[in-house]
């Protein structure tokens, strides 16, 4: 989105969630029971709404979950979309086909837990952060989102670089609901524990979630699952055994070895990858209104955070770093240069608002979003 | 969506709870579905307890207080059950407390799917700690008939989050008889009402869906009716269940559930052995050893894989 009236940008949308007396959640999944978890004091919830028939009548996080329909819907009652950012493009689609507006009759979870902090609060507070301490990999993936194929060389950084931008990230931001770090392969970090062991013990009250993922490919020494068992840690185990069977024992293993360890882990299965193919895509003929509509249909929501400065789109950073993203990014927030007063200008630029409205790396990026029909095997080598 | 203005009446007989009766009563009352008829019978309580309900109905217009003679918990449920004029029925025990939202999900739950019953987990409250109750199976996420919700009763082993009367919210039209007049308590059992009561109602619902959130804190002390150990009112117990199955095998009710039924009763007539023996009343634990031989098959049936509990039945019944 492309900054009209910096700091101010959000300041209707408070004003419409003020208005409501109560609100549905829109997915009642995790994402639903995360968003309760914060918000279960703080405002009115009256239920989840799903479209998956089978949690209709059930009571999940203590809230009883229906089907969506408008006679629910009274004046004053909003809905607030609890879901992943796939997922939620149909149900929006859904919700202005039949005249809702976004901002006003229903809001996304990410704008309406910070627009709520921000305006009430006076705190800044994010949903997501990634952080990446490394891009070495042990996997060679055709399709990887962080363009490892195209790079020269790997992109490793000191335990110095590490903690600074840690701590600079707290000096601005109050909350963060997710903090995740990312790869890479994360396991393969030399200072793995050591990194997760400082969020959790300097930065756990600020942190609603701490994660780390991992490719199942590795088993890490005992004494940094030690390190984290410590920890009030998660970790995404991908399961791409169908891709790389050869390291079906080591997947067995590490699984064996985080329940050994009590470590909080789940198992994720994608039958998918989004490509986003910037070596087959050039979109530089759009126009900037092109471009803007193209960043603001992408479903991408996450950001780097990286030498201090926020990058407005993850992938665009990973571009940079990886060396294919030829004119290099100028949307960023220098976490260097934050004063007080540009809480607001924060919290815009990471709900989505930069100065052109959209990246560099939209001309080459075929977009994060339902649109984008080219979808591959995930973790296809080679 | 609930409808404006659905009722639901709860009715609470009262004795000798002073120590509990404000914390379960202040939690009826700040429930967060407020429309509601808290009806509260006296059974001739001796301590402050008929003071207490006094109190509340001073203070908050939803109570309706009755005092009586005492006359068992059968009678004061009875008493409740004629004043309450709600569309739905729920009952508490006067110890025990209930989490704030428990009538606002039970009522939207039995709304949203025309139920008969809606029913919660619940939790066993300790002096010193509190147990959530897991099901050892896993109970329907959907609505289910009454041959499943018998199961769910009477195979306790494996179902403790169904158990129970107190945990429900019963549609008037569930309890509602032929003349217009809800279905009654036996009030000649001192004891064991309530299960009796259970068992025909659940046999009569149709539509009935249970959520694994527990609401309703059930405290744990030797006061409570199942916790005594005077033998005449234990012998009221099996006598409430001889009765359940006498219309349970009127009725059809699936063998498997009928056999559960009875080795529920035999497990419970081996305590009360125990218990008479222990007492050295030995005409007691003759009765109560009649019900044991009576029951004795399936109890051995049923606890096949527990070879300890069949012997331990053996040595109880002196064979």
């Amino acid at each position: 989105m492309k900054w009209q009236k910096p700091g101010h940008e959000y300041d209707e949308t408070y004003r419409q969630m003020n208005i409501k007396t109560a609100f549905y959640l829109y997915g009642a999944g995790d994402y639903g029971k995360q968003f309760v978890e914060i918000f279960r004091d703080e405002i009115n919830i009256l239920g989840y709404i799903d479209n998956n028939p089978a949690k209709h009548g059930t009571v999940i996080n203590g809230y009883m979950c229906r089907s969506f329909s408008e006679d629910i819907l009274k004046e004053n009652v909003g809905i607030i979309i609890t879901m992943s950012q796939i997922a939620r493009v149909s149900p929006i689609k859904q919700l202005t086909e039949l005249g809702y507006e976004r901002n006003k009759d229903f809001f996304i979870m990410e704008d309406f837990l910070s627009v709520y902090h921000l305006y009430k609060y006076d705190k800044v507070y994010f949903s997501t952060i990634s952080f990446l301490p490394s891009t070495v990999c042990n996997l060679k993936c055709r399709h990887c989102l962080n363009f490892n194929p195209f790079a020269k060389k790997f992109y490793v950084r000191n335990w110095e670089q590490v903690k600074a931008d840690i701590d600079l990230f707290f000096q601005c931001i109050d909350k963060v609901m997710l903090f995740h770090v990312s790869g890479g392969e994360p396991l393969l970090y030399n200072g793995i524990g050591n990194i997760i062991e400082y969020l959790d013990r300097n930065y756990h009250d600020r942190i609603d979630t701490l994660r780390t993922v991992t490719n199942g490919t590795i088993v890490p020494d005992d004494s940094i699952l030690e390190q984290l068992s410590r920890c009030n840690i998660e970790v995404t185990v991908d399961d791409y055994r169908e891709a790389v069977p050869q390291y079906k024992e080591n997947f067995d293993k590490l699984l064996d070895k985080l329940k050994k360890y009590n470590i909080k882990h789940y198992v994720n299965y994608t039958k998918e990858w989004v490509d986003l193919a910037p070596e087959k895509t050039d979109f530089s003929h759009f126009s900037p209104e092109q471009l803007i509509d193209h960043f603001d249909n992408c479903c991408q929501s996450w950001q780097e955070l990286r030498d201090g400065k926020l990058y407005s789109c993850n992938y665009d950073a990973y571009a940079t770093v990886a060396g294919i993203n030829e004119q290099q990014d100028d949307e960023i927030f220098d976490l260097k240069n934050y004063s007080l007063d540009q809480k607001a200008k924060l919290v815009e630029f990471r709900l989505g608002y930069n100065k052109k409205g959209y990246t560099n790396f939209c001309k080459r990026c075929r977009g994060f979003s339902t649109a984008n029909t080219l979808k591959v095997k995930p973790a296809v080598q080679g | 969506m609930s409808k404006r203005g659905k009722v639901i009446s709860v009715v609470v007989p009262v004795y000798n709870a002073e120590l509990y009766l404000q914390q379960c009563l202040n939690s009826i009352s700040k429930q967060s579905y407020s429309n509601l008829e808290i009806i509260c019978i006296d059974d001739g309580s001796s301590d402050a307890s008929g003071h207490i309900v006094d109190q509340f109905a001073i203070s908050d217009s939803r109570f309706v207080v009755k005092h009586q003679v005492n006359g068992g918990e059968s009678k004061a449920r009875n008493e409740g059950l004629k004043i309450a004029s709600g569309d739905y029925i729920a009952f508490v025990d006067c110890d025990d407390w209930l989490e704030p939202d428990m009538y606002k999900i039970l009522l939207e739950m039995a709304e949203y799917d025309d139920l008969d019953v809606a029913a919660c987990s619940w939790t066993a409250d300790y002096d010193n700690f509190s147990e959530q109750i897991i099901n050892g199976k896993n109970i329907s996420d959907s609505v289910f008939s009454a041959a499943e919700a018998l199961r769910y009763l009477y195979e306790r082993d494996s179902y403790r989050g169904f158990a129970y009367m107190w945990n429900k919210l019963y549609s008037r039209e569930l309890l509602r008889q032929a003349n217009g007049t809800l279905l009654k308590f036996a009030d000649d059992l001192v004891i064991g009402g309530d299960v009796l009561y259970l068992g025909q109602v659940i046999l009569n619902a149709k539509r009935i869906r249970y959520t694994d959130s527990a609401f309703y804190h059930y405290r744990q002390h030797e006061k409570s009716g199942c916790h005594t150990k005077n033998l005449v009112h234990l012998k009221d117990w099996l006598l409430a269940y001889e009765r359940l199955l006498a219309i349970f095998q009127g009725s059809g009710v699936e063998r498997e559930t009928i056999k559960y039924v009875k080795r529920f009763m035999a497990y419970h007539s081996s305590n009360f052995t125990e218990m008479a023996i222990a007492q050295g009343d030995l005409c007691k634990r003759d009765e109560f050893r009649a019900f044991m031989r009576k029951y004795k098959d399936e109890y051995i049936e049923l606890n096949e894989e527990f070879p300890e509990r069949v012997i331990r039945y053996f040595n109880l019944l002196g064979e």
